[in-house]
């Protein structure tokens, strides 16, 4: 009997969206055009089709937004809580409705392969409107005299870019602040699209604002005198820029990592393969909290990374409308060209490994990649690289692990992988990262705070520890 | 014509006739008047209702589209209240008070659980667990707003409810019909209308209820039997408000310890 | 000291991480062309069973039928699978057939019963001319600690089989874990199995994605250590084509494309039969098939 050859065709997504050829700049409900008159257009990296084109705000059109933000706050603020709360529900509510199409926006505007639009990023982004509207009538419990912090500028990155919406507007508003957000430059539309909702949704003007453009509207809107409150996710470079010329306002950071997936040899094989996969090909790597060194156990080493590699082969590298894609394009040519670098300069002895096929010849595609035999002081092992590539180096004991799991600038997350819960326990109790994942990864929920240590930021998000820093104590 | 809709009980998500095939009366209309044996059923319902396995997450969901479902017959349930001379404000103060309990879902469990900072290399967590099945005697104070807080109180921490009430029996059984289609499942709440003494005496008793609330000083003793739970809202009246301490009062407290070590 | 096929025995499975894996399969897919082929690839996988107290002539010759040509235009199923007693009838229906004759032995469902009777019952199905024997393993026993009973069982089973072909029924709903599962999977195997079975389809769980890739996955790591390859039988509960594809698309992408193939991989069901045909149609038509439309099984 001849083999019987299983060949998924492609699977096209069927929605399509009507974007605008243009769009402006969202303040105080209106859209209006910028002040420069300059627009940039967006482009979708799987073809390199140019999408529309968005508004490049400068330092007028911050200047109005914020100012926006500022007159709406004394308003805001006064409403009885249990309002901000319905607003809350009526956000997450509308966006639910609205969880495909939005999918595929990220799709074509980021190359988020809609699979994971759909089932994953969308879905937490409407879990965090909903989990937030519920503490904003109950910030008592919080604090004796919550008060807002005032106007926040919120810069958010092109990774997750409805999620990081959600994780830095929901929490605003639900302790009574209202915001000024900057999407990604690669990555705005659906920011633009989230304006629809916020006016349908009947949210007062200049609650929430949106202005889109790059690095230099970014840090016109961290540095406006009238910002009170800077939520910055994004690379840590920038970051430290943002820290170091600060000094007045309050600021959380949520950068980058180089985050360790330890795997002992007493855990299930396959579902350490399938952790150590999602860790670093979720997303096509493009993911703060990547699993992007694999530490394993040396007596189990060989076995895993065999496995490791068979599993890679199932793995779907195609078009992010395609229902069957795994992973998408890289999210614009400067990060692909990053990742060619830094594996283009890795030392052959390293052990580079990549699954047999072609790449499509449009657009900005990596493979999935193995560096098998990763050393510390290597650049592929200690910079954060941010796409589908993972070092992987061996350790003996628990506590070596540890050893090299915590030498990284970066604290941001960790896997650990035993079925012995007391190890798991230990060494997590060690382990300087803010979140760690036994057994699991990639798990995130709003009520469950999230952010690193040392060099991948402070402050956390979601979760009692997460709304700390939209409020104030009037009585302290 | 008026077709008159027939009243009946709510039990495990449908709505059936007293297995006692007694009514009574009040206003110009017949109310079923529930039986033991309509409570046996209404617990076993409750006992056996699919909602320990739905996350904190589509509780809150859930008990939010309750909110979405009275606010479209805002008006009908507001003409329920005969009697009320502020009808429309009530029935605003429930939706108020719907949404309220709905946002605590996802989060009450941050508040009630915690590490224990013991004195050796475990780890000691304490978190709040559903009671299990939990029987209401409706406060009567006023018609939905007390009825409504005590309900979902009892549910948004994961227990399920069998609630039994004499008066306003329109108002209150007709929210079967906004809990069907806001997708609770069936056996979370259930609805007995009719004498609530003789129900107070069986509830008292019933093993598999493990605890009460609102129940008549004259039965506490057989309520010890089982050793009920007897939750009371003392001076406090539920319809005034909602805090983290009446949830907590509809809750376990569960320890588990780990040790760390290799 | 802990040799390999030791390690592979001790392994821990994690549901959480099982379910994950299986949305992953149930995510894929499939369309238009490819659906058409895993359709009637599914088909040829199929073991067409009744086992019930009512089975009879009538009702075997119906079912043999409806197994050689469950539509017109679609293949033969795998084989029939049916109680003992019913064995001749079948063999004399299928004597030109493809399709086998599969028969359940040993004491089916429960195998609560003496080691002697289970033989005979055994040797009576292949004496009435069965091809392919399903056999149930002692789970009461397995629980209980032990686990060589059942390697011997299979292992006496297996020489009375010779060289006919013989599944082993682990009966997954019964067995508690997927830990277990996956370690009895590996037993049966070291012991002779050809295949492993996850059910009767006599209880109320029966198979599911998860259950089966617990399965696959002992049935691929067996290979890796010996070369080896032993089939996988999906049995009871499958009943739309959708979830079938989910299945096909789970052989893949766990132990490959060699395993499609009804020497590798079965679908022990009843129903599912007409919703692949229906499913077939529409593909092929663009018509949904009405439930009169299809013969009955």
């Amino acid at each position: 009997m001849t083999d019987f050859s299983f060949d998924y065709q492609p699977a096209p997504e069927s929605l399509t969206l009507d974007l605008q050829k243009k769009y402006g700049l969202f303040i105080d409900n209106q859209m209006v055009s910028p002040h420069s008159k300059q627009f940039f257009p967006t482009i979708n990296p799987a073809n390199e089709q140019p999408l529309s084109l968005i508004s490049n705000a400068d330092q007028t059109d911050v200047d109005r937004a914020v100012q926006a933000a500022a007159a709406a706050l004394p308003a805001w603020r006064a409403l009885d809580p249990k309002v901000r709360s319905q607003y809350l529900f009526k956000l997450a509510r509308l966006l639910q409705e609205r969880i495909r199409e939005f999918a595929v926006c990220e799709a074509i505007d980021g190359g988020k392969v809609i699979t994971e639009g759909r089932l994953v990023d969308l879905p937490l982004a409407v879990q965090h409107f909903f989990y937030h509207a519920g503490w904003a009538d109950k910030l008592q419990y919080l604090a004796r005299d919550p008060q807002p912090v005032g106007v926040v500028a919120a810069v958010i990155p092109w990774n997750f870019p409805t999620m990081m919406l959600a994780w830095k507007i929901a929490p605003a508003l639900a302790c009574a602040n209202t915001i000024v957000l900057k999407p990604a430059e690669t990555t705005s539309l659906t920011a633009l699209l989230f304006s629809e909702i916020v006016v349908q949704a009947g949210l007062p003007p200049g609650v929430i604002n949106i202005v889109t453009g790059a690095g230099e509207t970014g840090a016109a809107l961290v540095a406006h005198p009238l910002v009170d409150k800077i939520a910055f996710t994004g690379s840590t470079a920038v970051g430290k820029m943002i820290a170091s010329t600060n000094s007045s306002k309050r600021l959380t950071l949520e950068l980058g990592g180089k985050s360790a997936n330890i795997v002992f040899d007493d855990c299930d094989l396959d579902q350490a393969v399938e952790g150590v996969v999602d860790g670093i090909f979720f997303n096509r790597g493009h993911v703060c909290c990547a699993g992007s060194r694999l530490l394993v156990q040396e007596n189990i080493a060989e076995r895993l990374i065999s496995k490791l590699k068979k599993r890679m082969e199932t793995l779907i590298v195609g078009d992010p409308l395609d229902k069957n894609s795994d992973i998408g394009p890289i999210n614009s040519q400067e990060q692909l060209q990053l990742i060619e670098k830094l594996v283009n300069d890795s030392p052959s002895g390293a052990g580079m490994y990549q699954s047999d096929g072609d790449l499509p010849k449009q657009g900005y595609w990596f493979k999935p990649t193995l560096f098998t035999n990763a050393e510390p002081g290597m650049a592929i092992t200690e910079e954060e690289i941010f796409g589908p590539v993972l070092a992987i180096s061996t350790f003996r004991t628990p506590a070596e692990a540890v050893q090299l799991a915590n030498s990284s600038r970066y604290g941001l997350v960790a896997g650990v992988w035993t079925n012995h819960g007391s190890l798991a326990l230990k060494v997590s109790s060690q382990l300087k990262a803010g979140v760690i994942w036994q057994n699991t990864y990639n798990q995130f929920d709003p009520s469950s705070p999230f952010g690193g240590y040392k060099e991948s930021g402070y402050g956390r998000e979601g979760g009692r520890q997460g709304l700390a820093a939209y409020f104030k104590d009037g009585k302290k | 014509m008026m077709i008159n809709k027939t009243e009946k009980l709510f039990i495990n998500g449908a709505y059936c006739r007293s297995e006692s095939g007694c009514v009574y009366s009040s206003g110009a209309k017949n109310f079923p008047l529930a039986s033991a044996k309509d409570l046996r059923n209404a617990v076993d319902g409750a006992r056996l209702a699919k909602w320990p396995e739905v996350s904190p997450y589509n509780r809150g969901q859930i008990i939010y589209r309750i909110a979405e479902m009275l606010s479209g017959r805002q008006q009908e349930f507001a003409n329920y209240l005969t009697d009320c001379k502020d009808a429309d404000r009530q029935i605003a103060l429930c939706l108020d008070r719907i949404i309220y309990l709905a946002g605590w879902a996802d989060k009450y469990q941050q508040l009630l659980s915690n590490i224990n900072p013991v004195n050796g290399p475990y780890l000691s967590v304490s978190q709040a667990e559903a009671i299990g099945v939990v029987a209401i005697i409706a406060d009567d104070r006023d018609p939905l707003l007390s009825f409504l807080t005590q309900v979902l109180t009892a549910i948004v921490v994961g227990n399920t409810a069998v609630v039994c009430f004499d008066k306003h029996p329109a108002a209150r059984l007709a929210f079967g019909e906004i809990f069907q289609s806001a997708d609770v499942p069936p056996g979370v709440i259930n609805l007995l209308s009719g004498n609530n003494f003789k129900l107070q005496a069986v509830i008292a008793s019933h093993r598999e209820i493990k605890a009460i609330v609102g129940l008549d000083q004259q039965f506490l003793g057989s309520a010890t039997d089982s050793l009920k739970r007897i939750i009371s809202s003392g001076k406090h009246h539920p319809g005034e408000s909602a805090s983290i301490n009446d949830l907590a009062a509809f809750t376990e407290t569960k320890t588990i310890w780990h040790p760390r070590s290799y | 000291m802990m040799n390999d096929f030791q390690k592979l025995l001790n392994v821990q499975v994690d549901g959480v991480s099982v379910d994950g894996r299986c949305r992953k399969f149930t995510n894929r897919s499939i369309k238009k062309e490819s659906k058409i082929n895993a359709l009637e690839q599914i088909i040829k996988m199929i073991d067409l069973t009744t086992l019930e107290g009512d089975d009879s002539s009538g009702r075997v010759a119906r079912l043999c039928q409806k197994a050689q040509e469950p539509m017109i235009g679609a293949p033969p199923v795998a084989a029939v699978c049916l109680y003992p007693k019913m064995i001749p009838e079948a063999v004399r229906i299928l004597e030109n057939s493809t399709v086998k004759v599969a028969s359940v032995a040993t004491a089916f469902p429960a195998g609560q019963a003496s080691m002697d009777v289970r033989l005979l019952d055994l040797e009576q199905a292949l004496t009435n001319g069965a091809d392919e024997i399903d056999m149930v393993i002692s789970r009461g026993d397995w629980l209980s600690g032990d686990e060589q009973m059942i390697a011997d069982e299979i292992a006496a089973f297996k020489a009375v089989c010779g060289s006919k072909h013989l599944k082993v029924i682990l009966e997954t709903g019964e067995l508690g874990t997927l830990t277990n599962v996956r370690r009895a999977s590996l037993t049966a195997i070291a012991a002779g199995a050809d295949f492993i079975k996850t059910s009767t389809g006599k209880i109320p769980q029966a198979a599911s994605l998860a259950t089966t890739l617990v399965m696959l996955e002992a049935a691929r790591d067996w290979h890796d250590l010996s070369g080896q390859k032993v089939g996988v039988k999906a049995a009871g509960g499958i009943r739309t084509a959708k979830e079938a594809i989910s299945y096909l698309v789970m052989v893949l992408e766990t132990v490959g494309p060699e395993w499609i193939n009804p020497q590798l991989f079965r679908f022990g069901a009843s129903s599912l039969l007409n919703d692949l045909l229906r499913q077939l149609y529409k593909q092929q038509t663009g018509v949904y098939q009405g439930e009169d439309y299809l013969s009955l099984a």
